[in-house]
């Protein structure tokens, strides 16, 4: 690898890193004022980085307690999503690059990408409903107004996975040929 | 697969170990223990005329076709 690819590569693998450890505080937050909230309802005015969902936790404890459970779980797979990319990066071999591990990663990310992009428009959704009935929710889509980025990503890793399988079934021919 | 590899027979009609050929040919032995074995999914025609070279026999003397059942054992 080039001295210019290699700081790319390194760069990127950092990046995740800092990305991945965003989530993990950001997912740990959320739980943390989730329960703390349960307890303390006047904490809902200012859950995190001034999410306010007061104005629903008084009209539905229910619908409070499922909008927050998909607002963490969206976080939560976000961040697995890119443990799984950093998984990518320690596992792949530049040198013979289309192995069964990797595949499988790919495989996962694809599934989570597409996992966040549907949660996350179901709750763009929800969320519109619930606007409409005059619960103003709308501090919560800044979680999930990135679905249609998640599921074009879904669709490429797709595409990617799938020429990575033949990739792999090549590799595997041409190494059994002598 | 309906080719079959008789290189096993070949090395035994010319009294030749695996070791021999390894070194006449210039293959690592696992290289040519997956050919023997028939796991090998394609022969170079370079490793073939070393193979044929070194034992000093034709093509057709190591590869065989085997028309149906016979020959899946391999793949």
């Amino acid at each position: 690898m080039s001295k210019r690819n290699d700081f790319i590569w390194k760069s990127i693998q950092l990046v995740c890193w800092i990305i991945f450890a965003g989530y993990c505080v950001q997912t740990g937050a959320l739980i943390f004022n989730y329960i703390y909230s349960l307890f303390k309802p006047i904490a809902t005015q200012n859950l995190h980085l001034g999410l306010d969902l007061s104005e629903l936790y008084h009209r539905s404890k229910a619908l409070y307690a499922f909008l927050f459970i998909v607002i963490i779980a969206v976080s939560a797979v976000k961040g697995y999503l890119f443990y799984l990319v950093i998984k990518v990066f320690k596992t792949l071999n530049l040198v013979k690059p289309f192995s069964e591990d990797v595949s499988v990663f790919i495989s996962r990310i694809t599934y989570c990408a597409c996992m966040i992009g549907l949660i996350s428009l179901a709750a763009h959704q929800f969320t519109k409903k619930l606007i409409e009935k005059g619960i103003d929710v709308s501090v919560v889509d800044r979680y999930w107004n990135d679905w249609g980025a998640y599921l074009m990503m879904s669709a490429i890793l797709f595409v990617i996975s799938l020429i990575f399988k033949k990739g792999i079934a090549l590799q595997h021919e041409n190494d059994l040929t002598i | 697969m309906p080719i079959v590899v008789q290189l096993d027979v070949m090395m035994a009609k010319r009294k030749m170990s695996l070791n021999e050929l390894s070194q006449k040919v210039d293959l690592t032995l696992s290289n040519l223990s997956i050919l023997k074995t028939g796991k090998a999914k394609a022969i170079r025609f370079s490793t073939l005329e070393a193979i044929c070279k070194a034992l000093q026999c034709q093509p057709g003397d190591i590869l065989e076709y085997v028309d149906g059942d016979n020959g899946e054992t391999n793949d």
